[in-house]
Protein backbone atom coordinates (compact mmCIF):
# COMPACT_ATOMS: atom_id res chain seq x y z
CA UNK A 1 0.00 0.00 0.00
CA UNK A 2 1.24 3.65 -0.84
CA UNK A 3 0.19 6.68 0.31
CA UNK A 4 -1.93 7.71 -2.03
CA UNK A 5 -4.11 4.12 -1.82
CA UNK A 6 -3.68 4.72 2.24
CA UNK A 7 -5.52 8.40 2.02
CA UNK A 8 -8.33 7.00 0.14
CA UNK A 9 -9.67 4.68 2.58
CA UNK A 10 -8.15 6.64 5.96
CA UNK A 11 -12.08 7.26 6.21
CA UNK A 12 -13.25 3.23 6.11
CA UNK A 13 -10.39 2.96 8.60
CA UNK A 14 -11.83 4.82 11.01
CA UNK A 15 -15.69 3.94 10.54
CA UNK A 16 -14.47 0.60 11.00
CA UNK A 17 -15.71 -0.56 7.57
CA UNK A 18 -12.78 -2.87 6.71
CA UNK A 19 -12.49 -6.21 7.07
CA UNK A 20 -9.31 -8.01 8.87
CA UNK A 21 -7.38 -8.20 5.38
CA UNK A 22 -7.64 -4.67 4.63
CA UNK A 23 -6.79 -3.55 8.51
CA UNK A 24 -3.58 -5.25 8.14
CA UNK A 25 -2.57 -3.77 4.92
CA UNK A 26 -3.56 -0.46 6.26
CA UNK A 27 -2.00 -0.69 10.12
CA UNK A 28 0.91 -1.84 7.92
CA UNK A 29 1.80 1.21 5.62
CA UNK A 30 1.14 3.49 9.24
CA UNK A 31 3.25 1.95 11.45
CA UNK A 32 6.32 2.16 8.55
CA UNK A 33 5.17 5.78 7.37
CA UNK A 34 5.32 8.75 9.68
CA UNK A 35 3.37 10.96 7.43
CA UNK A 36 0.15 8.94 7.14
CA UNK A 37 0.67 8.04 11.00
CA UNK A 38 0.32 11.80 11.45
CA UNK A 39 -2.66 12.28 9.16
CA UNK A 40 -4.27 9.52 10.38
CA UNK A 41 -3.70 10.62 14.05
CA UNK A 42 -4.66 14.31 12.87
CA UNK A 43 -8.00 12.86 11.42
CA UNK A 44 -8.72 10.93 14.29
CA UNK A 45 -8.35 13.88 16.43
CA UNK A 46 -10.50 15.82 14.39
CA UNK A 47 -13.74 13.81 15.01
CA UNK A 48 -12.64 13.40 18.69
CA UNK A 49 -12.64 17.19 19.49
CA UNK A 50 -16.11 17.61 17.63
CA UNK A 51 -17.40 14.87 20.16
CA UNK A 52 -16.05 16.24 23.03
CA UNK A 53 -16.85 20.05 22.52
CA UNK A 54 -19.73 19.66 20.95
CA UNK A 55 -22.00 17.57 23.55
CA UNK A 56 -25.40 17.37 23.22
CA UNK A 57 -27.28 19.75 25.35
CA UNK A 58 -30.97 19.52 26.83
CA UNK A 59 -33.80 20.35 24.50
CA UNK A 60 -36.35 23.23 26.30
CA UNK A 61 -38.98 21.53 28.01
CA UNK A 62 -41.35 24.25 26.32
CA UNK A 63 -40.98 21.97 22.99
CA UNK A 64 -42.93 19.15 24.18
CA UNK A 65 -45.53 21.57 25.31
CA UNK A 66 -46.40 23.15 22.27
CA UNK A 67 -45.89 20.39 20.11
CA UNK A 68 -48.31 18.04 21.65
CA UNK A 69 -50.72 21.54 22.40
CA UNK A 70 -50.58 21.79 18.31
CA UNK A 71 -51.25 17.90 18.18
CA UNK A 72 -54.59 18.45 19.98
CA UNK A 73 -55.78 20.93 18.04
CA UNK A 74 -54.99 18.84 14.81
CA UNK A 75 -56.94 15.88 16.16
CA UNK B 1 -27.62 6.46 20.98
CA UNK B 2 -31.18 6.22 19.69
CA UNK B 3 -33.82 3.62 20.70
CA UNK B 4 -33.99 -0.12 19.47
CA UNK B 5 -35.90 0.76 16.08
CA UNK B 6 -37.56 -2.59 16.13
CA UNK B 7 -39.52 -1.55 19.66
CA UNK B 8 -40.96 1.42 17.21
CA UNK B 9 -41.53 -0.42 13.99
CA UNK B 10 -41.02 -4.12 14.52
CA UNK B 11 -42.69 -5.66 11.86
CA UNK B 12 -46.51 -6.15 12.41
CA UNK B 13 -46.29 -3.66 15.15
CA UNK B 14 -45.76 -0.47 12.30
CA UNK B 15 -49.52 0.39 13.16
CA UNK B 16 -48.92 0.35 16.66
CA UNK B 17 -46.68 3.01 16.45
CA UNK B 18 -46.74 5.59 19.07
CA UNK B 19 -45.89 9.09 18.32
CA UNK B 20 -45.14 9.42 22.08
CA UNK B 21 -42.66 7.53 21.91
CA UNK B 22 -41.32 8.78 18.83
CA UNK B 23 -40.58 11.87 20.44
CA UNK B 24 -39.47 10.77 23.78
CA UNK B 25 -36.62 8.89 22.10
CA UNK B 26 -35.80 11.85 19.13
CA UNK B 27 -36.81 15.01 20.96
CA UNK B 28 -33.21 15.35 22.50
CA UNK B 29 -31.07 14.01 19.39
CA UNK B 30 -33.50 16.00 16.64
CA UNK B 31 -32.98 19.57 19.09
CA UNK B 32 -29.38 19.26 18.97
CA UNK B 33 -29.16 18.00 15.56
CA UNK B 34 -30.80 21.29 14.33
CA UNK B 35 -28.98 23.56 16.93
CA UNK B 36 -25.74 22.21 15.31
CA UNK B 37 -26.88 23.09 11.92
CA UNK B 38 -28.59 26.39 12.49
CA UNK B 39 -26.68 27.47 15.97
CA UNK B 40 -29.18 29.47 17.46
CA UNK B 41 -32.01 28.15 20.34
CA UNK B 42 -34.79 30.04 19.22
CA UNK B 43 -34.72 29.22 15.75
CA UNK B 44 -33.81 25.40 16.49
CA UNK B 45 -37.04 24.98 19.39
CA UNK B 46 -38.91 26.27 16.40
CA UNK B 47 -37.82 24.03 13.95
CA UNK B 48 -37.77 20.91 15.74
CA UNK B 49 -41.43 22.18 16.25
CA UNK B 50 -42.01 21.79 13.09
CA UNK B 51 -40.01 18.76 12.40
CA UNK B 52 -42.59 17.01 14.74
CA UNK B 53 -45.25 17.95 14.01
CA UNK B 54 -44.68 17.27 10.26
CA UNK B 55 -43.57 13.69 11.93
CA UNK B 56 -46.86 13.32 13.62
CA UNK B 57 -48.96 14.73 10.24
CA UNK B 58 -47.14 11.71 8.19
CA UNK B 59 -46.68 9.18 9.97
CA UNK B 60 -49.78 7.38 8.84
CA UNK B 61 -47.73 7.75 5.56
CA UNK B 62 -44.76 5.84 6.66
CA UNK B 63 -44.45 2.47 5.00
CA UNK B 64 -41.22 1.37 7.24
CA UNK B 65 -38.64 1.20 4.20
CA UNK B 66 -36.24 3.21 6.26
CA UNK B 67 -35.16 2.78 9.62
CA UNK B 68 -37.32 4.94 11.87
CA UNK B 69 -34.07 7.45 12.64
CA UNK B 70 -33.40 7.45 8.65
CA UNK B 71 -36.73 9.03 8.22
CA UNK B 72 -37.06 11.34 11.12
CA UNK B 73 -33.81 13.06 9.92
CA UNK B 74 -34.92 13.25 6.60
CA UNK B 75 -37.51 15.25 8.09
CA UNK B 76 -35.09 17.26 9.90
CA UNK B 77 -32.67 18.21 7.34
CA UNK B 78 -34.92 19.12 4.84
CA UNK B 79 -36.31 21.27 7.08
CA UNK B 80 -33.31 23.13 7.87
CA UNK B 81 -32.30 22.79 4.30
CA UNK B 82 -35.85 24.92 3.65
CA UNK B 83 -35.29 27.48 6.53
CA UNK B 84 -31.38 28.06 5.17
CA UNK B 85 -33.03 28.22 1.83
CA UNK B 86 -35.59 31.16 3.71
CA UNK B 87 -34.77 34.86 2.61
CA UNK B 88 -34.97 36.35 6.43
CA UNK B 89 -31.58 33.32 7.25
CA UNK B 90 -29.00 35.17 8.01
CA UNK B 91 -25.62 33.45 9.55
CA UNK B 92 -26.41 34.69 13.05
CA UNK B 93 -24.43 34.07 16.59
CA UNK B 94 -25.90 33.14 20.03
CA UNK B 95 -22.98 32.40 22.12
CA UNK B 96 -24.43 33.85 25.48
CA UNK B 97 -27.68 31.33 24.77
CA UNK B 98 -25.06 28.37 24.30
CA UNK B 99 -23.24 29.21 27.04
CA UNK B 100 -25.91 29.56 29.13
CA UNK B 101 -27.52 26.11 28.04
CA UNK B 102 -24.10 24.45 28.10
CA UNK B 103 -23.92 25.31 31.58
CA UNK B 104 -27.61 24.63 32.59
CA UNK B 105 -27.21 21.20 30.97
CA UNK B 106 -24.28 20.70 33.66
CA UNK B 107 -25.95 21.69 36.49
CA UNK B 108 -28.66 18.62 35.89
CA UNK B 109 -26.20 16.07 35.82
CA UNK B 110 -26.89 14.41 39.01
CA UNK B 111 -23.77 12.77 40.03
CA UNK B 112 -21.75 15.83 41.51
CA UNK B 113 -18.28 14.12 40.85
CA UNK B 114 -19.02 14.15 37.36
CA UNK B 115 -19.62 18.18 37.27
CA UNK B 116 -17.00 19.82 35.49
CA UNK B 117 -14.88 22.30 36.62
CA UNK B 118 -15.79 25.80 36.54
CA UNK B 119 -12.28 26.44 35.03
CA UNK B 120 -13.14 23.05 32.30
CA UNK B 121 -16.28 24.51 31.60
CA UNK B 122 -15.54 27.99 30.58
CA UNK B 123 -12.47 26.45 28.59
CA UNK B 124 -14.99 23.89 26.89
CA UNK B 125 -17.22 26.41 25.78
CA UNK B 126 -14.70 28.73 24.22
CA UNK B 127 -13.31 26.02 21.91
CA UNK B 128 -16.85 24.77 21.51
CA UNK B 129 -17.95 28.46 19.99
CA UNK B 130 -14.72 28.41 17.97
CA UNK B 131 -15.27 24.95 16.48
CA UNK B 132 -18.88 26.17 15.67
CA UNK B 133 -17.79 28.89 13.76
CA UNK B 134 -15.18 26.59 12.08
CA UNK B 135 -17.99 23.75 11.19
CA UNK B 136 -20.00 26.43 10.19
CA UNK B 137 -17.41 27.59 7.86
CA UNK B 138 -17.34 24.58 5.62
CA UNK B 139 -20.00 24.27 2.59
CA UNK B 140 -23.71 23.29 3.26
CA UNK B 141 -22.97 19.40 2.59
CA UNK B 142 -20.02 18.88 3.95
CA UNK B 143 -21.14 20.48 7.19
CA UNK B 144 -24.24 18.25 7.34
CA UNK B 145 -22.22 15.31 6.36
CA UNK B 146 -20.03 15.65 9.19
CA UNK B 147 -22.50 16.39 11.32
CA UNK B 148 -24.60 13.30 10.46
CA UNK B 149 -21.88 11.08 10.80
CA UNK B 150 -18.97 12.32 13.39
CA UNK B 151 -21.52 13.97 15.97
CA UNK B 152 -24.99 12.08 15.23
CA UNK B 153 -23.36 8.95 14.86
CA UNK B 154 -24.76 7.72 11.71
CA UNK B 155 -23.16 5.06 9.04
CA UNK B 156 -22.10 6.13 5.86
CA UNK B 157 -25.23 4.29 3.74
CA UNK B 158 -27.57 5.85 6.42
CA UNK B 159 -26.31 9.20 5.58
CA UNK B 160 -27.02 8.86 1.72
CA UNK B 161 -30.51 8.06 2.80
CA UNK B 162 -31.12 11.06 4.82
CA UNK B 163 -29.43 13.13 2.16
CA UNK B 164 -30.93 11.01 -0.88
CA UNK B 165 -26.75 10.87 -1.82
CA UNK B 166 -25.16 7.76 -3.27
CA UNK B 167 -22.97 6.09 -0.70
CA UNK B 168 -19.99 7.10 -2.74
CA UNK B 169 -20.89 10.96 -2.85
CA UNK B 170 -21.25 10.74 0.85
CA UNK B 171 -17.98 9.09 1.05
CA UNK B 172 -16.14 11.70 -0.94
CA UNK B 173 -18.13 14.71 0.90
CA UNK B 174 -17.28 13.21 4.43
CA UNK B 175 -13.51 12.75 3.62
CA UNK B 176 -13.22 16.05 2.01
CA UNK B 177 -15.17 17.83 5.40
CA UNK B 178 -12.58 16.26 7.39
CA UNK B 179 -9.57 16.86 5.24
CA UNK B 180 -10.96 20.78 5.27
CA UNK B 181 -11.60 21.08 9.14
CA UNK B 182 -8.70 19.23 9.79
CA UNK B 183 -6.85 21.58 7.72
CA UNK B 184 -8.64 24.51 9.34
CA UNK B 185 -7.72 23.27 12.87
CA UNK B 186 -4.04 22.62 12.19
CA UNK B 187 -3.78 26.68 10.86
CA UNK B 188 -6.14 28.25 13.39
CA UNK B 189 -5.84 26.08 17.00
CA UNK B 190 -2.52 24.72 18.84
CA UNK B 191 -4.27 21.62 21.15
CA UNK B 192 -2.69 20.67 24.09
CA UNK B 193 -3.36 19.22 28.16
CA UNK B 194 -3.17 21.87 30.59
CA UNK B 195 -2.14 20.19 33.68
CA UNK B 196 -4.86 18.81 34.77
CA UNK B 197 -5.18 16.48 32.12
CA UNK B 198 -8.15 19.42 30.60
CA UNK B 199 -8.39 19.06 26.88
CA UNK B 200 -7.42 23.05 25.83
CA UNK B 201 -7.00 25.13 22.53
CA UNK B 202 -5.39 28.09 21.90
CA UNK B 203 -6.09 30.49 18.61
CA UNK B 204 -2.79 30.44 16.65
CA UNK B 205 -3.33 34.00 15.82
CA UNK B 206 -3.92 35.10 19.34
CA UNK B 207 -1.00 33.33 20.41
CA UNK B 208 1.01 34.45 18.25
CA UNK B 209 -0.55 37.81 18.52
CA UNK B 210 0.10 37.99 22.27
CA UNK B 211 3.95 36.17 22.12
CA UNK B 212 4.62 39.70 19.39
CA UNK B 213 3.68 41.87 22.49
Amino acid sequence: MNCVEFNAIIDSFLDKEMDDKEVAEFELHFTSCEKCRNELESFDKCSRILRYVLRDVNPPLSIKDIVFRKIDNIR
Amino acid sequence: MLICEKELIGGDCMPDIQFNDIFNTYQKPIYNYVLRMVRNNDIAEELSQEIFIKTYNNLSSFQGNSKISTWIYQIATNTCLDYFRTSGYKKSKSTDQLDQDFFSEETQIDDVSKILSLEEGLIKSEMAECIRDYIESLPGDYRTVIILHDLEGFKNREIANILDFSLDTVKIRLHRARKKLQSILASNCDFYRDKNDVLCCDRKSCKDDCEDQ
